[in-house]
């Protein structure tokens, strides 16, 4: 609200009566254009990996066994047959355990895997960054399978507090599945990504919104 | 019987006297707290002799809005019934014209015998580069050259999209008002000089008066040799900062702070020995109001929550108040024109802020209004309509003294108590004494309490900000 003693004169920078226009830099439309069908890519690609990485249904269960208790006799161990060079994960099923068990459980958890024509190799569910619990089933890691039959046999170790070392001593059903463990966190990080780069497209979309007045000439300060 | 009621009437005097304030006491009251003490006293010598009193309502004393919006403003009696207001932009228009050719009239008697034209042009800047902008604007325009035209340039004190983050990138305003004609060929671009407020530009020590933004300009501009006929103006620099107004979050704030001030001045032998007496701070400042040149400071937030509360929306018409200013500008032009000053005589003219004011607090109206966001779509300088909540605080007028010019104050000062009912003058308000510094204790404490309150976003607690230019206090 100016009234009638204020005369509208336009833009300082252009002199007396001036109406620039504003300029917007098409640069930064296409730059916020680009992240932003990237990051929405991602985010698509991230829920879907979310959606598919879910614990794996009985039909994709490809062996199970027993992870022999703490200080116990060897266990069944899991038989599969699998092509040479496919990635499998060992889920250690934990319905029932309250959380802080649960993850001292399958950090004890160490398996061996004999795999044809590969050394044989060994998982242990304290070297996985996060164990990843989906439902009544924990990761304890994953491995490449041989081409042929595979065998993975499980045991309790020795791990965290003594007050929860009796729950090692009790045998604990695992299963192996193929998939990759860590394509939970990857979704995650695809999806977040995905996200931030959405948001900083936005930004740049309001850099460019908002555009600049291009100075005439610039006065003199001190 | 009279030997014992003369007994009675003594000895109630003595009491009288001994809660009556020294006068070492009344020095230290703020000239509303004298006027409101001088209001009771009056009142209880007249109840003494049986003597009816006759002056205003209690509520009245020491406030600025007397007559009908004082009246209704500090609640002495119900609004009358007001018309819808009008919402359709040319009626608008109209409407606010015709009251506005009304209070002219009203202004007619009073108007100096010597006036000189008055010309507001409102230029459009970029937030981040205001000074320098309008420096430019100055110069393309040929007012650079002409200074003796120009009575003052200053920053409009509205904050332009208050729902948008910040100022920096956003549109801000300046008025620059002046006398020429015409533009004229382009200039050189003068000098801005800005003097940021938490500096100590100025020894003083606790208890002596502190620096009114404009003492500091009218000295560094007086021990350099610039005379008003040279200024181009005097601006306070503002700072606006926007906080809540979220879903669920109240209505936030919008609050204007004076983080500085600055001043114009042509470029060449004058900028270079303002620049040499900034160099040689501390500036040696007068106390008090500076000799020879008058420093009016006008009270305008009075006005505008009487006839603008909605500081979202164009103010209300028909005005609730038709007798009262609609715009700063108006009371500005009014002040220029009654007490004649001529350009040629200023330092600066500007609408601005002196204590930190949150502009959504001042706000009425419907809830929604509020808030950071709604409210008119108003044309800004560019030609573009944009939402706009409209501040201002006081009018400051720096000018070198002449007679002529007292008996120019004498006439504004009845105009505003015949006219406009009320009591504007603010100068006696300013330049509060300096306070101690907190200790170093409870300073550190005050800083943790600061951050407390930032996370919790609670404002209310933080005290009043330090005196400007002169803190830390000497001594």
């Amino acid at each position: 609200m100016s009234g009638p003693d204020v005369r509208h004169a336009g833009w300082a920078i252009g002199g007396p009566g001036s109406r620039l226009r504003r300029r917007r830099n098409p640069v930064w439309l296409v730059l916020a254009l680009v992240i932003g069908i990237v990051g929405a890519v991602a985010a698509a690609y991230g829920i879907a990996g979310l959606v598919s990485g879910t614990a794996p249904g009985s039909d994709e269960i490809v062996g199970e066994g027993m992870v022999a208790p703490l200080g116990g006799a060897p266990a069944a161990g899991a038989r599969f047959t699998a092509p040479d060079g496919t990635a499998h994960t060992i889920w250690l099923r934990v319905d029932g355990m309250d959380s802080r068990a649960r993850d001292t459980i399958v950090a004890s958890v160490v398996c061996t895997v004999e795999r044809p024509g590969r050394a044989p190799s060994q998982v242990r569910g304290s070297r996985q960054m996060n164990a990843a619990v989906v439902g009544d089933l924990a990761t304890v890691g994953g491995f490449t399978a041989g081409g042929g039959e595979n065998v993975v046999a499980c045991r309790h170790e020795v791990f965290g507090q003594l007050r929860l070392r009796d729950r090692l001593r009790t045998a604990h059903p695992f299963v192996v599945a193929p998939g990759d463990p860590s394509a939970g966190i990857l979704a995650f990080a695809f999806l977040f990504g995905g996200l931030a780069a959405i948001a900083g497209a936005g930004v740049l979309g309001v850099f460019w919104h908002r555009g600049r007045v291009r100075p005439h000439g610039s006065g003199e300060t001190m | 019987m009279g030997i014992l009621r003369r007994l009675a009437d003594r000895a109630v005097d003595k009491m009288d006297a001994l809660g009556r304030p020294s006068e070492a006491d009344l020095a230290r009251l703020s000239p509303a707290e004298r006027a409101r003490d001088a209001y009771w006293q009056e009142r209880a010598a007249a109840a003494r002799v049986g003597r009816e009193f006759t002056g205003p309502d209690h509520r009245l004393a020491g406030r600025v809005l007397q007559g009908p919006a004082g009246e209704v403003v500090h609640g002495v009696r119900q609004p009358e019934p007001a018309p819808d207001p009008v919402r359709d932009e040319a009626r608008w228009e109209e409407v606010m014209l015709a009251e506005r050719a009304a209070r002219d009239r009203a202004r007619e008697p009073y108007l100096a015998p010597v006036r000189h034209p008055i010309t507001i042009d409102r230029v459009a800047t970029r937030g981040v580069g205001g000074w320098g902008e309008v420096t430019d604007y100055l110069a393309a325009s040929g007012l650079a050259a002409s200074p003796h035209l120009v009575y003052g340039v200053y920053r409009v004190p509205d904050r332009i999209n208050p729902g948008l983050t910040g100022e920096r990138g956003g549109v801000v305003e300046w008025d620059v008002v002046h006398a020429a004609e015409g533009p004229t060929a382009r200039a050189a671009v003068p000098v801005a000089v800005r003097l940021p407020a938490e500096q100590r530009w100025v020894l003083r020590s606790v208890g002596r008066p502190s620096v009114l933004d404009e003492d500091l300009v009218v000295a560094v501009t007086a021990l350099a040799g610039v005379g008003p006929e040279r200024m181009l103006g005097i601006s306070r620099d503002l700072r606006m900062t926007s906080s809540g107004g979220g879903d669920g979050d109240g209505p936030g704030s919008v609050v204007a702070r004076v983080v500085g001030v600055g001043f114009i001045v042509p470029a060449g032998a004058e900028a270079a020995a303002v620049a040499e007496v900034v160099r040689r701070a501390p500036v040696q400042v007068p106390e008090g109001a500076p000799s020879d040149v008058h420093i009016a400071v006008l009270e305008w937030d009075a006005i505008a929550q009487a006839v603008h509360p909605a500081r979202r929306e164009r103010p209300r018409m028909p005005s609730p108040f038709p007798y009262l200013p609609a715009t700063p500008q108006e009371l500005l032009r009014a002040y220029l024109e009654v007490v004649g000053v001529d350009p040629a005589d200023t330092h600066g003219v500007q609408v601005t802020y002196d204590e930190p004011m949150d502009l959504l607090g001042r706000s009425t109206g419907r809830s929604w209004l509020r808030s950071s966001y709604g409210g008119d779509k108003i044309m800004c300088a560019d030609g573009t309509a944009r939402g706009r909540l409209a501040g201002g605080e006081h009018i400051v007028v720096v000018y070198r003294d002449r007679p002529e010019y007292v008996e120019g104050r004498d006439r504004f000062a009845a105009y505003a108590r015949e006219v406009l009912r009320a009591d504007l003058d603010r100068a006696g308000h300013m330049r509060g004494a300096v306070p101690k510094r907190t200790p170093a204790l409870l300073r550190a404490a005050e800083r943790v309490g600061d951050v407390v309150m930032f996370f919790s976003d609670d404002s209310a607690g933080s005290g009043p900000p330090p005196p400007r230019y002169c803190w830390p206090p000497a001594g």
